[in-house]
């Protein structure tokens, strides 16, 4: 077999391989140039991205700051916010106690929704006793092994309760270490304001607030909160004490008046006991004195008749004076008998619808001797209008002359004896004033002038003889018609007798709900 | 066809007093022998079984559902301390309402599901217009109780709910159903008829400080951000040199700065409440996390607080066409109440400025709430929020 052969420079590959190696070289080139701007950009992004990160971490130094800023801001809205809370639970609070004055109900005010609102979770309230020992009045958190402990602790701390009463309030904030460590160790609360109350007389009690452990700690603010609260709850207890002081004050002088009332109940009831055995006396002695006098009357009278054997004047004289002086007697038992009855009420006021007018007519003519003897005049000043009005004829005729004989007795020559008499249509009463210009009744008497057997002493009364009984009758009768009567006087102007006697007598008053009388 | 809402408060000391008094007060305004639902709405002093038998025996609910908080919503006021209630009576709505309790025993998913399915058998009619539901969320997913719930209710039901809670301690959680008082539970009301559903979620939360990659996920609970115990974020910002980040500490900030973790949407952000940090340093949340998500410390003020609540208001007047609603009920986390400060009362006016000048208001603190994410038109997007204003309107 031939073999073939093949000229060795049959193909010359020279430029085929320097063609390659330039575009090789080219190619590299290519790369090397690409590669180095890849690298320069890469150098850059790498700087552009350390710039980044700069920028990054500046942002979160930044943002720290900012952190730190809003968590102060934090603290602070916090702050702010739980002084608000705490400044409108103790403005709520302090109305409220300051309403009520009784001590237990200002304790029960105060429970554990006031203290969670004031930022607390333990609230003891301690106060004096009056034996100086501290008692617990509120409690809040503390079991009550703890709170008698605490209290029991706390009497026995001198220093410590010599601190409080200088006016000092101890808290977490400001509280010595020494102070703070007591205070931990016996409250075991970490965080706390212990406050005096302070009243006028003194410290009045302690008040302790305070939270334990990884609670927000005390503030001034608190501080001042709590003390302005301590300072609000001593007054209001202070205001509470003495209310109660005075109530029981109050309840002893209620007592005590009952216990004069009852016993001038009981001397009322023996006077009115003893008057009336008084008026049962006289009027059994009266009758007693009445029989005899009357057949003295009768025996005299016969005897001056002549009628059993001729008597001598001297004797006719003197079974005249029997005579008088036994009509006297009988006069004096007669009125006697009188007053017991009317102030027994045995004797009935038989009332009758009158017109005043034409009685005092009368009684005026009746005494016109005796007035125009001594020298007096007498006017009567009776309105045309004057209603009609319900009495005893026969009592007040004896009213009357009592009143008008006393004034003429009184009264010296030239004088005058006026009876006014005027409606006081509000009280539906008429109003009667006899009114003289004699000597006058002093001041001192003035009192005792309706008084029975009373006889005012002056010249008058030492001439002229009298029972002292008739103005203690005319008071009883206008009494008995539901009046009063009274008296004024000046001494050498006169005396003026006031009486008033109602337009109808009560026995024949209707009543204004059934009409029937 | 009538529909009436009354709404009831006292803070009497003694709960059974406070839940008589509240109950009274909805029965003279309603001036009914009984009532279809009752909402109940207690703080920590006031979950007495003795004041839900009192409620019962005065206004005789055929539904009573209602949850502890830290503090009650009312148009015009807050109160952070008492019983709320909210009474309904009504011939064009219908009603059912189901509880479920012992959750730790249960896959939550599973809970979520067989809680819709109670509520279903109790409310059958077709009509069902929206659900109400509060659940005890303490260190619990909330995410997927929220999807068992859809799972059984249909992705397309609207549903609001609330995360109760005790106060700032977080300690505990109570949910009431008819005269019992649950621990570990969920209640439900499901509202049916003739009835105007909006719903309304705003946050008002803005990043602080560089975005962090959140490296290690599981579920609810944040391993790592940037492979550093998760808890470093925290440390990174509050931590003084020489101290350590105590519990309490921690309890505090996080109540202040939720974390806000990136979404596909620029300047959108899910927010998280941390409700505990564990000793390796993770983070437990209420709700599902995504892993490789950027996440940011977040921080908000009262004025866009404010702003978010005006917003969401809007937003309801829109969905109801400007029609006045029979009720708004307010799920507000109690985070924003402390970022509100003392304000919050004053700013809830605003509600019934935008809505109507007698909407009865109705509204609690939560520690996290369920809504679809902005408004109702993203219903199939409805999951744990947190940190967030929740209003649910029926018209």
């Amino acid at each position: 077999m031939p073999g073939i052969t093949y000229p060795v420079n049959q193909f010359d590959i020279t430029p085929f391989l320097m063609g390659s190696s330039l575009l090789l070289v080219l190619i590299v080139s290519v790369l090397a140039y690409f590669l180095i701007g890849k690298s320069e950009e890469y150098k850059e992004l790498k700087a552009s991205l350390a710039k980044i990160m700069n920028s990054f971490n500046e942002l979160d130094e930044q943002a720290k700051l900012i952190v730190k800023t809003d968590l102060e801001l934090n603290k602070a809205q916090g702050e702010l916010d739980r002084r608000l809370l705490g400044l409108n639970t103790l403005q709520n609070l302090s109305r409220t106690i300051s309403m009520t004055l009784d001590e237990q109900e200002i304790f029960q005010k105060i429970n554990r929704d006031i203290a969670t609102e004031l930022g607390f979770s333990h609230f003891l309230v301690l106060t004096y006793e009056e034996n100086s020992a501290l008692r617990t009045r509120i409690n809040i958190g503390f079991d009550t092994a703890m709170a008698e402990h605490i209290q029991s602790e706390l009497c026995l701390d001198a220093e410590f309760l010599g601190a409080l009463k200088n006016g000092t309030t101890f808290s977490s904030l400001n509280a010595s270490q020494k102070a703070k460590a007591r205070i931990v160790q016996l409250f075991e609360n970490e965080h706390f304001i212990l406050s005096p109350l302070l009243t006028q007389r003194g410290v009045g009690g302690i008040l302790f607030i305070g939270n334990r452990y990884n609670a927000p700690e005390v503030t001034q603010g608190d501080e001042e909160l709590i003390t302005i609260l301590a300072g609000q709850l001593a007054q209001s207890l202070e205001n509470s004490q003495l209310f109660e002081q005075v109530y029981r004050s109050t309840q002893m002088l209620e007592t005590k008046v009952a216990e004069r009332t009852k016993e001038l109940s009981q001397a009322l009831k023996d006077v009115e006991d003893i008057s009336k055995k008084k008026s049962e006396f006289i009027s059994a002695v009266s009758h007693e004195l009445r029989t005899p006098l009357t057949s003295i009357k009768g025996y005299a009278s016969l005897l001056m008749t002549g009628k059993i054997g001729a008597i001598p004047d001297a004797v006719k004289e003197r079974l005249h004076k029997i005579n008088i002086h036994s009509d006297n007697l009988v006069k004096l038992i007669n009125d006697l008998l009188d007053i017991s009855r009317i102030e027994s009420g045995r004797v009935e006021m038989k009332a009758t619808p009158q017109i005043i007018r034409p009685m005092l007519d009368t009684i005026a003519d009746l005494l016109t001797p005796q007035l125009k003897e001594k020298g007096v005049t007498l006017r009567l000043n009776i309105p045309s209008e004057m209603p009609v009005i319900e009495y005893d004829t026969t009592q007040m005729d004896r009213v009357f002359i009592n009143l008008v004989s006393n004034a003429i007795k009184f009264t010296p020559s030239g004088g005058a004896i006026t009876v006014n008499a005027h409606p006081n249509l509000a009280r539906q009463e008429a109003v009667f004033d006899v009114a003289d210009t004699g000597i006058g009744i002093k001041k001192e008497d003035l009192i005792r002038v309706f008084d029975e057997f009373y006889r005012v002493d002056n010249e008058i009364n030492m001439k002229v003889k009298g029972t002292g009984l008739g103005l203690a009758l005319a008071k009883n009768i206008v009494e008995a018609h539901d009046g009063r009567m009274w008296v004024t006087s000046d001494v050498g102007q006169g005396t003026t007798f006031h009486f008033t006697l109602p337009f109808q007598h009560k026995q024949h008053k209707t009543n204004p709900a059934t009409g029937a009388v | 066809m009538s529909t009436q809402i009354a709404i009831g408060f006292s803070r009497l000391s003694d709960p059974v007093a406070a839940f008589k008094e509240a109950a009274i007060q909805v029965k003279h305004q309603l001036n009914a022998i009984y009532v279809e639902v009752a909402v109940v709405f207690a703080t920590d002093a006031y979950t007495s079984a003795a004041g839900l038998e009192t409620l019962h025996r005065i206004l005789q609910p055929t539904h009573l559902i209602g949850s502890l908080t830290p503090g009650i919503i009312f148009a015009d006021k807050i109160e952070m301390r008492g019983v709320g209630i909210m009474g309904i009576i009504s011939d064009e709505w219908h009603f059912g309402a189901a509880s479920i309790d012992k959750l730790n025993l249960i896959p939550l998913r599973d809970a979520g599901y067989n809680l819709a399915q109670l509520l279903l058998s109790d409310h059958p009619m077709p009509n069902r217009n929206a659900c109400l539901y509060f659940y005890d969320g303490l260190r619990k997913n909330g995410t997927l109780m929220c999807a068992g719930l859809r799972d059984g209710l249909g992705l397309a039901m609207p549903i609001v709910g609330g995360i109760g809670m005790d106060g700032p301690q977080i300690k505990h959680t109570r949910h009431f159903y008819q005269t019992r008082i649950l621990d570990d539970a969920a209640v439900a009301l499901l509202i049916g008829g003739a009835s105007v559903t909006a719903i309304a979620s705003r946050q008002s939360w803005k990043p602080l400080g560089k975005p962090r990659i959140l490296t290690e996920v599981h579920g609810h609970i944040i391993r790592t951000i940037d492979n550093q115990p998760a808890a470093s974020l925290y440390e990174n910002y509050f931590l003084k040199e020489g101290t350590t980040l105590d519990q309490g500490r921690i309890h505090d900030i996080r109540l202040l700065y939720p974390l806000g973790i990136g979404t596909q949407q620029p300047r959108e952000y899910l927010i998280r409440n941390p409700i505990d940090i564990l000793e390796d340093g993770s983070i437990v949340c209420q709700g599902d996390i995504p892993t490789g998500s950027p996440v940011h410390l977040m921080v908000t003020d009262k004025d866009d607080c404010r702003q978010s609540l005006y917003n969401a208001a809007l937003d309801l007047r829109e969905q109801l066409f400007g029609k006045q609603p029979k009720f708004v009920i307010v799920l507000e986390s109690f985070i924003r109440r402390n970022a509100m400060g003392h304000s919050g009362p004053q700013t809830m006016n605003i509600i019934r400025e935008t809505l109507g000048a007698s909407v009865p208001v109705f509204g609690m603190y939560t520690l996290g709430e369920i809504a679809p994410p902005g408004s109702l038109k993203n219903v199939h997007a409805t999951q744990l929020l947190n940190a967030s204003l929740v209003l649910l309107a029926i018209g």
